[in-house]
């Protein structure tokens, strides 16, 4: 598949859409317990593009369980997108494709941004996904499913008395901290989206594919389906980083493990 | 005379009221419970129980393929559901998931990853082993479930 250029390591802050949204801290601090590479032993770079010609092949990353691309309008809400999209691919694994309740981006980031511009920090959102949850967003079947929901945009507007009670049902589980480029690479092998900042820009890290001669990762990005290519059965939201950029975002990413089973049993 | 005519009035109303939240529903808040039993005889609900951590690659390629096209396709033409666990799957208070509270005696002692095949009386009716590197096409052919 040829990705046009201008998708491909794309300079965020110089697009039309860019809204600074990342203040996540470039370095991780010491104290970040167990990470990715101590979970699972890093697959050796020598496999990674027999692996990756697999996943196009077969049809089978990440980019096939995105079921909606998001679109923060405006908003610094980058981080919250990128978390909510990464759950709704761990719902799509989990229960399946057709059972994803969509989530509302800005339920989260109400929680930890400042102003509808402040941006926010992609470790804080992934503690508050993790203890506070998400509420679903406001379609038309969930509010007919869920006592609260919300929009995807709109900081801190109408905020449903009582939320926490529906938000807790969407929670992360297991989340891990991933230090360097084989963690990274390597936890998208194993399934798992992960949660990256780079250029002052959250995005949802996908599956990696080979390109242009080396070793690229494809992404969703939250500007709307308008923006990037195509990929996963959807009609666009889809970029690529290389090398340098990869290199960039391992420094500070989350791999989500797992998200609760919201469902409530009969 | 009129009293009559003002109680229909009063029943009109009710029966209109009653129709508009059948039709449009409560707004939130009453939510129908997931059935996880299969309701129509020979269907039937799987359950994937896999240890994530210990996962191989073709495995967690085989889960992301068995949410697409044919596979996925496949099991819903069937009227079946696939659910794909961690054994340790929680709810929202940090309990055991439903299915893991329900289920897990039946992969207890195990190594992981089984299939679970369970009925509309919700009793594990087949516990199989899964190969570690198993592809989509085995474990939809494990199920027993065609592709078109």
């Amino acid at each position: 598949m040829s990705v046009p250029l201008e998708f491909v390591d794309v300079d965020f802050p110089t697009r039309p859409e860019f809204i600074a949204g990342d203040t996540t801290p470039r370095i991780f601090g010491t104290d970040t317990g167990l990470c990715y590479e101590d979970l699972h032993a890093s697959i050796p770079e020598r496999e990674w593009p027999a692996m990756a010609e697999k996943l196009a092949a077969e049809k089978s990353g990440l980019n096939y369980l995105v079921t909606r691309v998001f679109d923060q309008d405006g908003e610094g809400a980058c981080v919250s997108d990128a978390i909510a999209q990464g759950h709704e691919v761990k719902q799509a694994e989990q229960f399946g494709k057709d059972q994803v309740v969509h989530l509302s981006a800005i339920s989260l980031y109400d929680q930890i941004g400042t102003s509808a511009q402040s941006g926010a920090n992609v470790g804080h959102g992934i503690s508050k996904a993790s203890s506070v949850g998400i509420l679903p967003l406001d379609n038309q079947e969930n509010k007919a499913r869920f006592k609260h929901t919300r929009p995807n945009i709109g900081f801190r507007r109408n905020v449903p008395a009582g939320w926490k009670d529906t938000a807790i049902r969407f929670r992360l589980d297991e989340v891990t901290p991933i230090r360097t480029v084989e963690g990274l690479v390597t936890a998208l092998f194993m399934g798992d989206p992960v949660i990256v900042g780079r250029s002052r820009h959250s995005i949802c890290y996908l599956r990696p594919v080979y390109a242009g001669g080396g070793l690229r990762i494809e992404y969703v990005n939250s500007w709307r389906i308008t923006w990037g290519y195509a990929s996963g059965g959807l009609a666009g939201g889809f970029g690529q980083d290389s090398l340098s950029l990869i290199r960039s975002a391992a420094q500070y990413a989350y791999a989500i493990r797992s998200v609760v089973d919201w469902r409530v049993a009969a | 005379m009129n009293q009559r005519k003002q109680s229909s009035g009063v029943g009109t109303w009710l029966l209109l009221a009653a129709l508009a939240v059948y039709l449009l529903g409560t707004g939130g808040g009453a939510e129908t419970p997931v059935t996880y039993v299969p309701g129509s005889p020979g269907v039937k609900l799987f359950v994937l129980v896999h240890e994530s951590t210990q996962d191989t690659f073709e495995l967690s390629a085989a889960t992301v393929a068995l949410r697409n096209a044919p596979y996925a396709d496949a099991i819903k033409a069937g009227g079946h559901r696939l659910e794909i666990i961690d054994p340790d799957l929680k709810d929202q208070h940090n309990n055991p998931a439903p299915l893991v509270a329900q289920y897990q005696a039946a992969w207890a002692g195990q190594p992981l990853p089984v299939l679970l095949t369970i009925d509309r009386a919700a009793k594990v009716v087949k516990v199989q082993q899964v190969d570690a590197r198993a592809s989509a096409a085995a474990i939809v052919a494990a199920m027993g479930v065609k592709l078109p």
